[in-house]
């Protein structure tokens, strides 16, 4: 079985740190990176230049801002359309606004993550996310056919 | 029986008396005899009486002849005529009263004797005891006519003597009447005014006419208390059989000069309001115009006095305008901002009262219009309409901005933060001490930064969030602070102290901020003291509750007491007490949010004492 992350991060620091705390978490998953909103909707609808894309992935780390489309955009198509409304999507930004928080859930977020600055506490949450949904939760059946 | 001798000479003294007429005639009307007296009562001489022409009868007056001549035979009968009353004409034509009475004397021709008694002197008395009768009866009817007379009238003589009052003169002055007459005119006049007043009294009995007295003049009463009242006095000439009189009727005006005054005061106000004041009929025609109405509308008051009020209505108002004057007419009070038209045809806009105004029946009869311009309030409304914008915008930016430092400005943290830990993780060996304490600095700059950001935030958060009121205690909330700053801190041995049942009426999650916030810091700057103690707590006096927050720690220098509360001051070095210089700034914030106030005591090296108050009324917040 073959479990991809998708990582949706347009801050090439904020990638590369994510890349290698989850590495450091030991967590084997393929991380695809896609950069802006409208390539992640690409990516995920196999559109585009991801229109040979074979699998959808079994996780999304979602940032907010982004270029093109916004992460709450990407959110909601991912939520209407039937092949994705199931994927686990955890949004990992810097907000920490109330507005995002609530606007991120009402549009159907399954975790909202807040960056810390600390790295060491970086590392702690990439390895919690890490082992909570690709570990110990239990997902649906169609994902990753 | 007299001698005839005797009795010759007694008559003829009679007749010689002139005490009493004599005549002897016969009965023809031929007088043979006549004394003095007869003829001095007749007018004629001696001669024309005895001459043969000399008709006796015609002396006596027409309508006495019928009389005449039934005493004539009455006479010739029985010798003797009944006294009687009646006239006889003079030589010169005037008639003389008299009282006759004859006699038949003997002798071969008989003759009649006649006295005549002059009545003129008794005629002249009965009449002026007649006369006397009926000028009584005048006095007496002339005296309830003046009672019947709304006003005090009093009758002077030449003199200034006061020869006659009525019943209200009486009730006016409180004098009675019996005081009054035969006194001076001047006992009803003040003192000071005494002195001139003769000379005006009979300048007016020279100069006499109907007239009011001292017309422009203040005229002044006095009663016999002493008391003064305003009165008006009209004076007019009498003419009797004992002189000219002059007749005063005194009014008392106090009664007018007080409505006077109010109505002279109230039309003041109404001139010199702004507002315009305005008075129609209910059919809308204009009646009274002040300054204000003129300022307002261009017309002064000639123009409009008189003409209808719709004048100023414009021609899209006039619905809007019958409808109020009908709900007016009909006893309502009505107030409308509406429009209306100025002279120069350009519009204003008004704030207007349209009033009903009643009869003393209570009967709307006319209609009382209050109009103010509004045009300035209307401009203000619309300048803070677009303050209201303005800020609203401002708003809105600040809110972009803070999502930009949310967002932006720590992404850029973390990557320093990040990477310089990934370098002391992964390469460490590759640093000596002194390079490893560097990307040490770097890292706790890194999160030194993060820290203030975090608090300015939640410093722009305290500002714009809505404030949501309820019940709050606050002696739970600081005990659950204190504990959480405890399990944070085990090691510290710190003295606490809770004032039981401190509820106020504030927004939780505010009021959760400041005590985090003055309780952290309590416990901070206790922290290098040995026997730390920290006490909430609230005092009451002049009608509030001061709350207090007090530790044993470093106290601060109360020369910079001013600068506590300023965002990103600080009293005390980093390495002495780590902080961002946020936490007394966002207490500031929330309690002013709350409408209260907040200041502190201390002292350096022995503690300090911050002290707040939270109103329980919604005044204060915004």
């Amino acid at each position: 079985m073959i479990k991809q992350i998708l990582l949706v991060e347009d801050n090439a620091s904020d990638e590369k740190l994510t890349l290698i705390a989850l590495k450091k978490c030991e967590v084997q998953n393929q991380v695809i990176v896609v950069r802006d909103g409208a390539e992640a909707l690409d990516y995920l609808f196999a559109t585009g230049a991801h229109a040979e894309r074979a699998h959808l992935p079994a996780l999304i780390l979602l940032d907010l801002k982004l270029p093109k489309v916004s992460g709450i955009e990407v959110l909601r198509r991912i939520r209407t359309d039937e092949r994705t409304r199931a994927l686990p999507v955890v949004i990992l930004t810097s907000s920490k606004l109330d507005e995002d928080v609530a606007d991120g859930y009402t549009s159907g977020a399954s975790a909202y993550v807040r960056k810390p600055v600390a790295y060491a506490e970086f590392l702690a949450a990439a390895k919690a996310i890490g082992s909570f949904w690709l570990l110990l939760n239990e997902l649906p059946a169609e994902v990753n056919r | 029986m007299v001698p005839i001798a005797d009795a010759e000479a007694r008559f003829t003294r009679l007749s010689e008396s002139g005490i009493v007429g004599v005549v002897v005639g016969n009965l023809q009307g031929r007088v043979v005899e006549i004394n003095d007296t007869a003829l001095g009562l007749l007018g004629y001489t001696r001669e024309e009486v005895l001459s043969p022409e000399f008709v006796w009868f015609n002396l006596t007056p027409p309508e006495w002849r019928a009389a005449d001549t039934r005493a004539v035979e009455q006479l010739s009968k029985s010798g003797v005529g009944a006294l009687r009353e009646k006239e006889y004409i003079r030589k010169d034509g005037s008639r003389v009263p008299v009282l006759v009475g004859s006699a038949m004397v003997g002798g071969e021709v008989p003759l009649a004797l006649s006295f005549v008694l002059d009545l003129t002197e008794r005629k002249q008395a009965q009449a002026a005891v007649e006369r006397l009768r009926e000028s009584r009866a005048t006095e007496a009817r002339f005296r309830a006519l003046l009672d019947t007379a709304p006003d005090a009238m009093v009758i002077v003589d030449q003199s200034g003597t006061i020869a006659l009052v009525n019943g209200q003169t009486e009730a006016l002055f409180g004098y009675t009447r019996s005081e009054l007459v035969g006194q001076a005119i001047e006992l009803l006049i003040p003192e000071r005014f005494r002195a001139a007043h003769p000379a005006h009294r009979q300048s007016y009995f020279r100069d006499h006419h109907v007239r009011p007295m001292g017309a422009d003049l203040e005229l002044h009463g006095r009663r016999k208390d002493g008391s003064e009242f305003p009165i008006e006095v009209s004076l007019s000439p009498l003419e009797t059989e004992s002189g000219l009189l002059v007749s005063s009727a005194i009014r008392d005006i106090t009664e007018r000069k007080k409505a006077e005054q109010q109505r002279a005061s109230l039309a003041s106000l109404v001139e010199s309001s702004d507002d315009a004041i305005i008075g129609t009929s209910l059919e809308g025609i204009v009646t009274s115009w002040n300054e204000g109405a003129h300022r307002l509308f261009g017309y002064s008051a000639d123009e409009i006095l008189g003409r209808p009020i719709s004048l100023i209505v414009p021609p899209e108002r006039e619905l809007e305008f019958a409808a109020t004057l009908r709900s007016v007419a009909a006893g309502q009070v009505q107030r409308v901002e509406t429009v209306r038209r100025r002279k120069d045809g350009s519009l204003v806009d008004v704030s207007l009262t349209v009033s009903p105004v009643r009869d003393t029946a209570g009967r709307v009869v006319s209609i009382a219009k209050v109009a103010r311009d509004v045009t300035e309030r209307r401009r203000t409304e619309r300048e803070l309409a677009r303050a209201k914008e303005t800020a609203e915008a401002a708003s809105r930016e600040l809110e972009a901005f803070s999502y930009s430092v949310a967002h932006d400005l720590r992404a850029p943290l973390r990557g320093m933060n990040g990477f310089a830990q990934v370098l002391l993780d992964e390469y460490k060996d590759k640093f000596d001490a002194e390079g490893q304490d560097w990307l040490n600095e770097i890292l706790l700059n890194a999160n030194r930064m993060a820290a203030l950001i975090d608090a300015l935030l939640s410093l722009s958060r305290v500002t714009r969030s809505e404030l949501h009121r309820e019940s709050v205690d606050l002696s739970n909330l600081a005990r659950l602070v204190l504990s959480s700053l405890k399990a944070a801190d085990p090691d510290r041995e710190v003295v606490v102290n809770v004032q039981e049942q401190l509820t106020v009426d504030a927004d939780s999650t505010l009021a959760r901020a400041l005590l985090d916030n003055l309780l952290g810091n309590a416990w901070k700057f206790s922290g290098r003291v040995s026997a730390a103690q920290i006490s909430f707590g609230a005092n009451e006096g002049d009608g509030e509750r001061v709350f207090y927050v007090r530790d044993n720690g470093a106290g601060f220098d109360m020369g910079y007491a001013q600068k506590l509360f300023a965002p990103f001051q600080r009293l005390h070095q980093n390495h002495e007490f780590a902080g961002t210089g946020i936490g007394l700034a966002t207490v500031q914030r929330i309690v002013h949010r709350h409408g209260g106030r907040i200041w502190a005591e201390g002292a350096t090296g022995e503690g300090a004492t911050f002290y707040f108050t939270l109103p329980a009324e919604r005044q204060g917040a915004r």
